[in-house]
């Protein structure tokens, strides 16, 4: 649903504006924490993990800033309609955005605990289960700037790949783990490491359906021919 | 200066003046009195709050909307007259 129309106020599309961008901002952060992350993981590269873990003070600095500027922008605008849900849902969307870059802090911590690792089947899946849930956060976040509901629908319907990948995974490394006692330390780690890309792949669809409830008023699982989850 | 510059005039004329403020303020001073709390949100950069003629509160206009500091300009901006 497109906005038809710009506000009287300037002043007011400048605000929700800079709202917006604010969280496209966030949204490219937390992407690149994600791809920087898992790179160090398959490269071993020590330095570039803790690179990882100290960036994402800026995230949690643009999380106090989005919040901020949304309470900002109700106190002042008393934004009605679409607007209001626009900036509740930035509020909201801040936040989860702020847990995903948490997830790419914590798997950068673990890089330093499986430098010596060698070679492994879950490791090498890993990037691609990586690369599929940070797309979903792309894909939704460009969503809500364009408050586009039926682009919102789309990414909740890879969910179902990115738990794909988290179940082989685990199957994977259970077996590995049994059959090699001594691996158990690092096998729990690329364990953890895919329980955080796979929760990745839900926060990406729970703010989905903050911007299909922003941009539409309705629920996304209210709205005709969703089938039960 | 405006005196209730905007207290008989329908939303979408409000609208047109308020922006109309907007831009000259890029040029002059402009001092609005005005019972409405939300026009004084919208357009200004600084709000003063008078009570019965005595000054109570100036201040930022986000600040004073979002964390005002006198007890008083809590209670009126919240609604709490009592």
């Amino acid at each position: 649903m497109q906005q038809s129309r710009e506000h009287t106020l300037k002043a007011f599309d400048q605000d929700l504006d800079r709202l917006r961008a604010l969280i496209s901002q966030m949204g490219g952060l937390a992407e690149h924490s994600i791809g920087e992350a898992m790179r160090c993981l398959v490269q071993r590269d020590v330095e570039g993990a803790a690179r990882v873990v100290q960036d994402d003070k800026k995230l949690d600095l643009l999380e106090v800033e989005t919040e901020r500027q949304a309470v900002q922008l109700i106190a002042l605008r008393a934004p009605m309609a679409s607007d209001l849900r626009d900036v509740v849902a930035a509020l909201k969307i801040s936040g989860v955005v702020e847990r995903i870059g948490d997830y790419a802090k914590n798997i950068a911590k673990r890089v330093p605990l499986l430098e010596n690792m060698g070679k492994s089947e879950p490791l090498s899946l890993l990037p691609e289960m990586a690369r599929i849930a940070t797309a979903m956060v792309h894909d939704v976040l460009d969503a809500f700037v364009e408050r586009n509901a039926e682009a919102a629908v789309r990414v909740c319907e890879r969910d179902d790949a990115v738990d794909d990948f988290y179940d082989s995974i685990f199957r994977t490394l259970l077996t590995h783990m049994m059959e090699n006692p001594q691996s158990i330390g690092q096998s729990a780690h690329l364990l953890f490491i895919a329980k955080n890309l796979e929760r990745v792949g839900d926060h990406a669809t729970n703010i989905a359906e903050m911007v299909y409830y922003a941009a539409t008023g309705e629920h996304m699982t209210d709205r005709p021919g969703k089938s039960g989850n | 200066m405006l005196d209730e510059a905007t207290s008989a005039l329908d939303p979408i004329s409000t609208a047109k003046i308020e922006e109309l403020i907007h831009e000259l303020r890029e040029q002059f001073t402009i001092i609005t009195v005005t019972h409405n709390m939300q026009q004084a949100a919208r357009i200004s950069q600084q709000t003063a709050f008078f009570h019965l003629g005595e000054l109570i509160e100036l201040g930022k206009t986000s600040d004073i909307f979002t964390n005002p500091r006198e007890q008083r300009t809590k209670d009126y901006i919240t609604g709490r007259f009592g």
